[in-house]
Formats: structure tokens, C-alpha cells, sequence
């Protein structure tokens, strides 16, 4: 396995507390060992299914963690957006408010 | 995604909000586009900041204060929260400066076609969130907003793509768009999907786990590999597109539950090893191969925003 996700027992050992692997990243890093290419060839393992899979009910609860983004990162969801300028303009008359238009390269709720 | 957590984030900023219908939507359609949204776009923003602007781009992409009736009221791109309190509040003082009559429209918008008007509200909508995962011998400065970014997007299925997942596999044609669209590197940036012809490796499979009557749970599982060679100018200190390779090789795991006509809970990840750097992703000097992470959750039934690459989608979604 390539340094970089080294296998379980070839992992080098972090301080604990390291911003380089803190703790409850073992988990993870174990996952991905089975990931990595050597040489860029693609590694085979049997999974559940007959394919590849280094992931588990665990490491699913992991990953969701470390990926999905927390209450700060989300604040601007607080805003009640409206997703379409023609649903901003609709409700603006209605609600006899001007407009305010966050237009993006990529949707502003979605890909940016 | 630099804006979503600064100025957006201010609680100033929100509760100036409240005075404004608070929009959001993609500027490339409503720049380019001939519909009658479209139309009335072009109007106000070639007012704005942007306006007649064709280099280093011609994107209109910022923040605008309209009418209801077309009026611009303020036009900007800075998301530096004090300029943003400021321009809000000067805003709302032309709007309460503007006569009644001049407001609202003499009627309303004629309706022209949107692919969010395809919603598959009897299929499978799905949020898809993509970071990077923990490295061993992490070298990236904590301080750079890039080794923390994250980004979104969204997955349609049809409900027989949905059907297909239950009954035991995605639908090859569902797995490998699952596949090109949502192996890209887009943690820090845009980037363009994969060819169909670059996936090497597209399956999700689902086994029942447990079954109560018509409810069952399932464990999904699966693969994903992609590799595609192009030239990309890729922002490593060179304007000349550079010839290399991107990838993806990772492995899915999810729990699901069916309970006999839709899902009620879907929660899958995608974990593998990424590599490459292309045009907007801010990967020239991160190229990997790293790990990265995306899960994908069920979508709240009011996030009703398209997939960022909806033109990749089939003509089923548009019935």
C-alpha cells in the first residue's frame, strides 16, 4: 500500500491529538486502506456482495460525520430561499417585498 | 461556498433578510437563456455590476436587489459582510423611496420550462454532499479555507430507477450517470462530469437486511471507478491547458428503508481515492491520488433544486 494510507499495520503511529490524524480517524484510515492503488493498479478485495467494499455500518456513521456539513457551515439554510427567480418574483408580490438575488455559477443551493 | 459561510452566516445580514424575498439561482441559464425569466433577467443585471462586461468573463454572477416589477435597487459581488449590511440597508431605502406603482409588474411573468419542473416527486431525491477525508502525513495548511471545503449537490432517480435499486441492483444506466456526475472532484470547485465512456466501474446493489410487512431495510452496496485523460487548464500558474488525468476509485456503502412505495430513510456514502486536478477545482497543487468522501441523504421534500448537471439527465425526467 502506497505511504499515504498505509495498511493497518504499516500505518505510522500520530501523536494523539495531531491535526495530522486525530483521533477517531483510525477507523477511517483502516477503510481506505483497502482503497488504495499501489502503482496506481486498482485493488480487488471481496465485499458483502461479491465486490469491493472497505466500508461498514461503522465507518458509514464515520464518514457521514466527517462529510456532512455542521450546524455553522449550514447557517445560511436559516435564510427561507427561494430556489428560482420566478418563485422570487411570485411570492415578492405577494408579499410586497423586493427581491434579493444570489445569482451564481452553479446554483447557490447546490453546486457552486 | 466561500459566500455561504461569511455573509449569509451574519446575523445582521439574516434578520436584514426579512425585508426581502431572499432568491437564489444559477446566473449561466439566466444569462444565456431566451425565456421569459431569462428576458427579465438580462434586463436588470446588464444594469448591474456586470453589466456589458465580457472580460476576463462574461458571467453576471453576484448579488441583485429587483423589483417586482424589473427595477434594479442594488447590484454587487463583494461578501464582505459590512459592504453587504450596508448595501442591503441602502437598498431598502430606494425601494421605500420607489412609488407604489412602480413596484409590481402590470402582470405576472409568462411561465417558461425549467428542468426543476421535472421534480421526481414519486421517485428518489437526494442531497450529495462531497470533503476531503483525513490523510495520513496531512501537509495542507489548516488555515486555507481549501482543506476544509466542502460542497453540494443533488441526485434525481425516476421512481423506476428507485424500483430498480429495491429489486436488487440501480439500473446500469441510473448507476453510471450516479457514476460520472457524482465521482467528480467538486470540493472545491466546479468541474465537469465524467464521459460516459471514462466510467469503469458503475454498480450499486441493495440485499434486504430486514423485512416487517411491505417495509424493508436494506444495505447497499457498490463500486465506482472513472478515469479520464484531457487537457485542462488546471490554474497551476499557466493559462495553457495541461494534459493529464483525473480519476475516481472508491467503493459505496449505505443503509436504506423501503417501505413499499417510497424510501423513508437513505443514507450512502462513496469513499474512495480521487486524483487529477481540471479548470475550476483548485486542485493544481493537491492532485493525489487523496481521499474523498461523499454521502448522499434523502433531500428535504422543499429542496427541490435541480442537479447541477440536469442537461446530463434523460429525456425520462422530462415527461
Amino acid at each position: 500500500m502506497s505511504r499515504v494510507w498505509s495498511s493497518v499495520s504499516g500505518m505510522p503511529t500520530p501523536a494523539p491529538g495531531s491535526r495530522h490524524v486525530r483521533r477517531g480517524t483510525l477507523a477511517l484510515l483502516v477503510a481506505f486502506s483497502a482503497l488504495v492503488p499501489e502503482g496506481g493498479a486498482a485493488p480487488r478485495w471481496q465485499g458483502p456482495l461479491g465486490g469491493r467494499s472497505g466500508l461498514d455500518a461503522a465507518s458509514l456513521a464515520e464518514v457521514v460525520r466527517r462529510v456532512v456539513p455542521g450546524p455553522d457551515e449550514l447557517a445560511w439554510r436559516a435564510i427561507p430561499w427561494r430556489a428560482t427567480l420566478r418563485a422570487g418574483l411570485q411570492d415578492a408580490t405577494a408579499e410586497q417585498k423586493p427581491v434579493l438575488l444570489w445569482a451564481m455559477n452553479g446554483h447557490p443551493l447546490g453546486t457552486t | 461556498v466561500i459566500d455561504r459561510r461569511s455573509a449569509w452566516s451574519d446575523p445582521e445580514v439574516q434578520a436584514l433578510l426579512a425585508s426581502f424575498v431572499p432568491t437564489a439561482d444559477e446566473v449561466g441559464r439566466l444569462q444565456r437563456d431566451t425565456d421569459p425569466e431569462a428576458r427579465f433577467f438580462q434586463a436588470f443585471a446588464e444594469l448591474g455590476h456586470y453589466g456589458g462586461r465580457e472580460r476576463p468573463t462574461s458571467t453576471r454572477q453576484g448579488i441583485y436587489v429587483v423589483t417586482p416589477s424589473g427595477k434594479l435597487l442594488g447590484s454587487w459581488n463583494t461578501r464582505q459582510v459590512a459592504e453587504v449590511r450596508r448595501r442591503l440597508r441602502a437598498a431598502l431605502e430606494a425601494w421605500a423611496q420607489l412609488p407604489e406603482g412602480e413596484r409590481y409588474p402590470a402582470e405576472a411573468l409568462a411561465r417558461g420550462a425549467r428542468f426543476e419542473d421535472h421534480y421526481p416527486a414519486d421517485g428518489l431525491v437526494l442531497v450529495v454532499y462531497s470533503r476531503d477525508l483525513p490523510r495520513v502525513d496531512d501537509t495542507r495548511d489548516p488555515a486555507d479555507w481549501r482543506t476544509h471545503a466542502w460542497n453540494v449537490d443533488h441526485v434525481w432517480f425516476t421512481a423506476a430507477e428507485a424500483a430498480s435499486l429495491v429489486a436488487g441492483e440501480l439500473d446500469g444506466d441510473a448507476a453510471r450517470r450516479l457514476v460520472r456526475l457524482h465521482t467528480r472532484d467538486n470540493v472545491r470547485g466546479q468541474t465537469t462530469p465524467f464521459p460516459l465512456e471514462c466510467v469503469q466501474s458503475a454498480r450499486l446493489e441493495a440485499r434486504v437486511v430486514a423485512e416487517n410487512g411491505a417495509t424493508k431495510t436494506l444495505e447497499l452496496v457498490g463500486e465506482a471507478r472513472v478515469s479520464e485523460s484531457g487537457a485542462w487548464r488546471t490554474g497551476g500558474g499557466s493559462d495553457t491547458p495541461e494534459a493529464t488525468t483525473r480519476s475516481f476509485d472508491g467503493a459505496f456503502y449505505g443503509r436504506a428503508v423501503w417501505n413499499g412505495t417510497r424510501f423513508t430513510s437513505f443514507e450512502l456514502a462513496l469513499v474512495g481515492a480521487r486524483a487529477g486536478a481540471t479548470q475550476y477545482n483548485e486542485r493544481a497543487d493537491d492532485r493525489g491520488p487523496a481521499p474523498m468522501g461523499v454521502v448522499f441523504q434523502l433531500a428535504p421534500e422543499d429542496d427541490r433544486v435541480a442537479p447541477a448537471m440536469w442537461y446530463e439527465y434523460p429525456r425520462t425526467f422530462r415527461r
